[in-house]
């Protein structure tokens, strides 16, 4: 054995090849709180990656300050491995991470490696492909406008702030509010909505299974071992990466996270498939970039963030995009998550977001309080452009939808005086009453978006109008149970169709009087 | 610090081309007494030196060594130009062989210990 051992080793020397070469080198002058001050190296790149050599082994820095005389470097890796005077080298690269199909299914840290104790992610590294955490955004030309749904499986949100494939919306709330529910619903619909094994293979409708990326940025470890195990136990690790930074990792990861999430699903859009990606929360995010420069020097400007704190949202939203056909019809969906204090949207971070966004779901403590779940506050809620990606079914039954809550919202003040007011009034609050009942919905349980319109259907027409209010919903589980199991032909033709056209209507119709007195 | 090690070497260097040696190097020494900068003397001290060597339009060349290598000195040391700065040190660490850095920013790494590094990594 020690034979062999030792041949190995006489072989590996043999082949061992010199080839010495003048190299740029630095030396770390300062060092702490995982910044480094780097003297020399007066080519280095901005963002390029830099390698460390110190005693404990080499530690990766970003090159970020590029000053007169030295280099301000964040620290990647063991802050604590370096000290003054180790050598500093570059390496020609920005930071990048390795991206493949063999992701799906994995948490891993902003730079690729894996957390979740299932091994080496790539077993074919020739499979997986460097993708830069930092990229431009798709230009004009190669992209086309927004045309195909994200069904979110949430009624409030499919109905009446339809989301489309390429969009960046925007979950914004105070803290409790249900902001990440609402992106896991999504997430957990995806695999509801679609169930092909092959994720290239079109599903039904024209929509393909999307392939999720969940970015936790400053998030507790607990909460996203809890979101890990939801995904797992609802099968939804089959088509979703995880990228963790949590609250304990430097504000170097926290930094690179919602980029390396990006990058992973730039991998995916590339392969022509449509990523979704959850950046949770954006806020954090901005802190962390805060911290980062104001240990940098960089001086600080509106409550303390840098001046540059919009191009680091407006770069990273920017990136969501749908490709035409002629670069592979791809596309990345962007749910950024933000953070308010006491509702103030007002607030610098948020309304730099709101506007970078194609519109935003706004979640209010109030109602959450109310028992009003999701805590959607429909009139501050927009979506600039996924109505144009709303099916055809959806947009027929949510139109009526909208109108009649924005009714019912003017009429609120006045159901304390329901006695005094005409028949009319009444009706109208009485069926504001029922459609806020309907949208009401549990979390990590989606309704496909065929059931959805059938809910809707029975409620802006009037269906639930001799229903108690706190009946509704048993009332509609049960109704569309029963649907389901004797004319389950009514719920494919929309799926498949995603039309509610007047033969199907009229069949919908006779069905719900029929199951009226079931 | 209350000034730069840069704001030191840059007043230091125009002032020498005016007054004397002898006058610029008592009034600097003041200077560095008044400002209590005196304790970081000998890092102002070796970027000033850096930085006449650079305006001579010389190199600062750093040679390290394994060992001690007296007998080659003086040949290493003349491969480089009158107005370089050389300066050895020996750097046990490296082991074997001989590290050229030019105005600690290239870097010619000819030791057995990157020899061993890049064998075992």
């Amino acid at each position: 054995m020690s034979y062999e051992i030792i041949e190995k080793l006489k072989k590996e020397i043999a082949d061992y090849k010199d080839d010495t070469q003048f190299e740029h080198v630095g030396l770390v002058t300062e060092v702490g709180d995982g910044i480094a001050k780097i003297s020399g190296l007066s080519k280095a790149l901005s963002q390029e990656l830099l390698n460390i050599e110190t005693k404990g082994g080499d530690v990766s820095a970003i090159a970020f300050n590029l000053e007169e005389s030295f280099i301000g470097a964040v620290i990647l890796g063991d802050a604590q491995k370096v000290k003054v005077g180790d050598r500093v080298k570059q390496t020609g690269r920005v930071v990048s991470l390795k991206a493949g199909q063999e992701l799906i299914g994995r948490v891993v840290d902003p730079l690729g490696n894996p957390l979740d104790n299932k091994g080496v992610i790539f077993t074919n590294p020739d499979k997986a492909k460097d993708y830069p955490l930092e990229r431009p955004a798709p230009s004009v030309v190669v992209r086309e406008s927004v045309n195909t749904p994200v069904h979110t499986g949430i009624k409030a949100v499919d109905a009446m702030i339809p989301i489309g494939r390429g969009q960046r919306e925007l979950i914004i709330g105070d803290r409790q509010t249900g902001k990440t529910a609402i992106a896991l619903d999504t997430i957990l619909n995806q695999g509801q909505d679609f169930r092909e094994t092959d994720l290239s293979a079109g599903a039904p409708g024209g929509r393909r299974r999307m392939v999720c990326i969940y970015v936790a940025i400053g998030q507790k470890n607990s909460k996203i071992a809890k979101i890990v195990k939801i995904l797992e136990e609802k099968c939804a690790l089959k088509y979703t990466v995880v990228v963790s930074a949590p609250a304990s990792a430097p504000a170097s990861v926290q930094y690179l996270a919602p980029f390396a999430g990006c990058a992973i699903a730039e991998y995916f859009m590339d392969q022509g498939q449509d990523a979704l990606v959850v950046y949770d929360d954006l806020s954090k995010h901005a802190d962390s970039y805060r911290q980062l420069s104001l240990l940098l020097r960089r001086p600080p400007g509106r409550e303390a963030y840098p001046g540059d704190i919009f191009y680091l949202h407006a770069r990273l939203l920017e990136r969501a995009a749908k490709m035409d056909k002629e670069h592979g019809g791809g596309s990345i969906t962007a749910l950024p998550i933000i953070e308010t204090q006491l509702g103030d949207v007002s607030a610098y971070v948020p309304t730099n977001v709101i506007s970078i966004t194609d519109g935003q779901i706004y979640l209010e403590s109030d109602l959450f309080y109310k028992g009003l779940r999701p805590a959607i506050n429909a009139g501050l809620s927009v979506s600039r452009v996924g109505s144009s990606a709303q099916t055809k079914a959806m947009k027929k039954v949510s139109g009526k939808l909208r109108l009649d809550l924005a009714q019912f919202r003017e009429l609120q003040a006045f159901v304390q005086f329901a006695s005094d007011l005409d028949e009319n009034t009444k009706n109208q609050i009485a069926r504001g009453q029922r459609l806020t009942e309907i949208l009401k919905q549990v979390d990590n349980d989606p309704i496909p978006f065929e059931k959805q319109v059938v809910a809707i259907y029975m409620a802006v027409n009037g269906y639930l109008d001799s229903v108690k209010v706190e009946d509704v919903r048993t009332f509609e589980k049960r109704t569309i149970d029963n649907l389901d199991k004797l004319h389950g032909d009514i719920l494919k033709k929309i799926r498949e169709s995603n039309q509610l056209d007047e033969e199907t209507e009229e069949k919908l119709k006779s069905s719900l009087e029929e199951l009226r007195g079931v | 610090m209350k000034y730069s090690v840069n704001n030191y070497v840059g007043a230091f260097t125009q002032t020498i081309k005016k007054a004397s040696r002898e006058e610029a190097v008592g009034g600097f020494v003041k200077l560095l007494r008044k400002t209590g900068d005196i304790k970081h003397s000998s890092k102002i001290i070796d970027a000033i030196h850096r930085k006449l060597v650079n305006e001579k339009d010389g190199k600062w060349v750093d040679i390290e060594t394994g060992r001690e290598a007296i007998p080659k000195k003086e040949v290493l040391k003349n491969k480089f130009s009158k107005t370089d700065y050389v300066d050895f040190k020996i750097n046990p660490e490296l082991v074997a062989g001989v590290r050229i850095t030019i105005n600690g920013e290239e870097e010619l790494n000819n030791t057995l210990q990157n020899k061993l590094n890049k064998l075992f990594k």
